[in-house]
């Protein structure tokens, strides 16, 4: 049994992205959703799903792809402070990843310069980029630590 | 009778106590930071203590008190805790959990406190296999007993909320579309479908919701008994009792109500021959009021004792080490030291109000419910305790108002009534701003389009809600009033707590969820931004 671990894949604009399947709640269709007056950057709004109330957060324009895919998608995260859903353009598969598939990301690209991209997921000429979605929110939104524990 | 629903209360209460000890204590061996550890265990024996003699088990009473006497050695550092202490600590929670089993089977049972222990061996464990999770007594109104009831798991019954909340919205779609079938047979069936599944609504979320007659009982026998203990006479009158309120706030909320009351008594009211020379009746005035205001439950307790000495707290705190200097304190910051972990300003150590665990106790708890305690105080005209907390996943009766795209819910508890507004009807000024005549009244119009940063002029027609606010009266303008609904407040996640506008959020009747709005805050946030500007 080799060491290997899930991820979800996603396409945000022309980038294929991943994160680990266990932060993964559900992937579910773009809901209706009902905006907040002057919310945090790239925080769409808020959806009721089953019953909850979820904050959504748009992953395309936060990475700067600007797309409004056909059929965007939301996945739900589980995040520490509760769940939030992410907008992508498309889920793509489950992977698993052997550890000899992921790798550093290179030094002195792009990709370097965002502290959210932890690993480059490489499968023949596929590339994926790991994503650590605590990161990408936390730019924008800040989460104070007395709300987050009740 | 009374008497023993109190302690079957306190037994069931206070099975979580023993668990969270035997869970610290446990703790305590790999504890990176002991002290705060230890000072956990102290305030759960302190509170099985209190709670003990005030339902009278005072065997039990006396021996926590014993236990907490051997545990002060420890918590003041001036001896190590060894394995062989955490032992005996782990055997003493023991024989307190071996006593609440006796306790439960006969309420008047005698348990010895020295000879019992080691006795009770498989009854144990069988009592405590079916002690589950958090769970609610269901009872019909607050008058049923303890008959015809059932104990249910609190997780069930939010999964039940939360699915007849599915319901309702899919019986909102349904009957759409039954409409558009236009077959009358459907219709009929829809209609008296959707009749009972409101009633299965309101029902469901009414299991949460618990009265607060239980805890006032309780409160009420330990002012009792705690005048007696030092020897003060006290009216205590309880305003609101009929209230309901939500199950994890009254759980979670009594161990803090217990210690306030007592401490009023101890430290707040003066004994009766120092009152006479003040000048108060013999009796000491003490007045503990449930309500819902504004959205958030209050609970208020108020003394006409002597008040809190600003000098003392702060000498107090010195010599705590708390603080190193008085000077530059503002009153609020100089009370707020009362809630700091070890003060007490009592000089000696009292049977009654203990050694200084419990006002950070209160803190921590009603914080732990993102609520807040406040305290206003005279000296010797007495003291105010304010508590507000959210009401979380309480119902509130909500207005349902449009603007620009979205609709917004408004609480009923801010709104004092609705007038039609005209752009003509207004008075408008650079310096005075928007005002509306009402009744020969001036208050001032803001637009919620304008509170929630749309920066565009437009129209002044639309519906002028008045507010109910207990600092300025205003009217916030509408496009228009969509209608009203029992709305169960959900709280919004953690990254949108900053948000302080809104009180949280709720589904409406087509399913899509609308933000709360507190109108005194957004007004507040406003008159802020005014001044900022000048």
């Amino acid at each position: 049994m080799k060491d290997s671990q899930k991820f979800l894949s996603f396409i945000v604009g022309s980038e294929s992205f991943a994160v680990p399947l266990l932060k993964v709640r559900e992937v579910i269709g773009m809901p209706e959703v009902t905006a907040i007056p002057q919310a945090p950057a790239h925080v769409v709004g808020i959806i009721n799903l089953r019953g909850q109330i979820i904050t959504i957060f748009d992953l395309r324009s936060r990475l700067g792809s600007g797309t409004k895919g056909e059929q965007p998608t939301v996945i739900i995260c589980e995040m520490p402070f509760g769940q939030m859903g992410m907008i992508v353009d498309m889920v793509s598969s489950v992977l698993s990843a052997e550890s000899e598939q992921i790798s550093e990301v290179p030094p002195g690209s792009r990709a370097a310069n965002h502290d959210f991209i932890t690993n480059i997921y490489s499968q023949e000429d596929e590339l994926i980029l790991m994503l650590d979605v605590e990161k990408v929110i936390g730019r924008d939104i800040k989460v104070t630590q007395a709300t987050s524990a009740a | 009778m009374e008497d023993n629903e109190i302690k079957i209360c306190f037994l069931e209460e206070g099975e979580q106590v023993i668990e969270e000890m035997e869970t610290l204590l446990l703790d305590l061996e790999q504890a990176s930071d002991k002290k705060e550890t230890f000072d956990g265990i102290f305030r759960t024996v302190h509170n099985v203590k209190g709670s003990a003699r005030a339902v009278g088990f005072d065997a039990l009473g006396a021996f926590c008190h014993e236990l907490e006497t051997y545990l002060l050695v420890y918590k003041n550092g001036e001896q190590e805790v060894t394995r062989e202490v955490i032992n005996r600590l782990l055997k003493s929670r023991d024989i307190i959990a071996a006593a609440f089993n006796v306790y439960k089977k006969d309420l008047n049972a005698v348990f010895d406190f020295n000879a019992d222990f080691g006795a009770e061996g498989s009854g144990d464990e069988e009592a405590s296999a079916d002690a589950g999770g958090p769970g609610l007594v269901v009872g019909k109104k607050a008058t049923s007993s303890n008959d015809g009831s059932v104990r249910v798991n609190l997780q069930r019954v939010d999964k039940l909320i939360n699915a007849v909340g599915e319901l309702v919205v899919l019986d909102s779609v349904l009957r759409q579309q039954s409409i558009k079938a236009m077959e009358q047979t459907i219709l009929k069936t829809v209609e008296q479908a959707s009749k009972i599944i409101r009633e299965v609504q309101d029902l469901s979320m009414s299991l949460r919701m618990v009265p607060v007659k239980p805890l006032v009982q309780k409160l009420q026998r330990i002012s009792r008994d705690t005048s007696t203990a030092v020897e003060k006479s006290v009216d205590f009158r309880v305003v609101g009792e009929d209230l309901e309120i939500d199950k994890t706030i009254l759980d979670s909320i009594s161990d803090p109500l217990v210690h306030i009351v007592r401490n009023a008594i101890d430290h707040g009211i003066e004994a009766p021959e120092e009152r006479v020379v003040q000048g108060k009746p013999v009796a000491g005035f003490l007045e503990l009021s449930f309500s819902q205001e504004g959205g958030k439950l209050v609970i208020r307790l108020r003394d006409d004792g002597k008040g809190l000495d600003q000098q003392r707290i702060v000498a107090k705190a010195i010599e705590k080490e708390l603080i190193k200097t008085g000077e530059g304190m503002s009153e609020q910051q100089i009370f707020d030291l009362i809630f700091a972990p070890g003060f007490s300003t009592k000089a000696a150590v009292t049977e009654v109000s203990g050694r200084g665990v419990g006002m950070d106790v209160v803190r921590t708890s009603v914080e732990a419910l993102s609520g807040q305690i406040d305290i206003t105080s005279k000296l010797h005209k007495g003291t105010e305790f304010t508590i507000s907390l959210p009401l979380t996943v309480a119902i509130i009766e909500g207005m349902v108002v449009k603007t620009t795209k979205e609709n917004f819910i408004i609480p009923f508890t801010q709104v004092s009534e609705t007038v039609k507004i005209t752009d003509d009807g207004l008075k408008k000024g650079s310096e005075s701003g928007t005002l509306l005549n009402l009744r020969g009244r001036y208050l001032p119009v803001y637009s919620l389009r304008e509170l929630l940063g749309d920066k565009k002029a437009e129209k002044k027609n639309g519906i002028g809600i008045i507010a109910k606010s207990s600092r300025v009266d205003f009217i916030v303008l509408v496009d228009d009033v969509v209608g009203q609904q029992q709305i169960v407040v959900k709280p919004l996640g953690a990254e949108l707590a900053g948000y302080k506008r809104f009180i949280g959020s709720g589904v409406l009747g087509d399913g899509k969820p609308a933000l709360i709005l507190d109108l005194a805050q957004l007004a507040d946030e406003e008159l802020k931004r005014v001044k900022d500007v000048e």
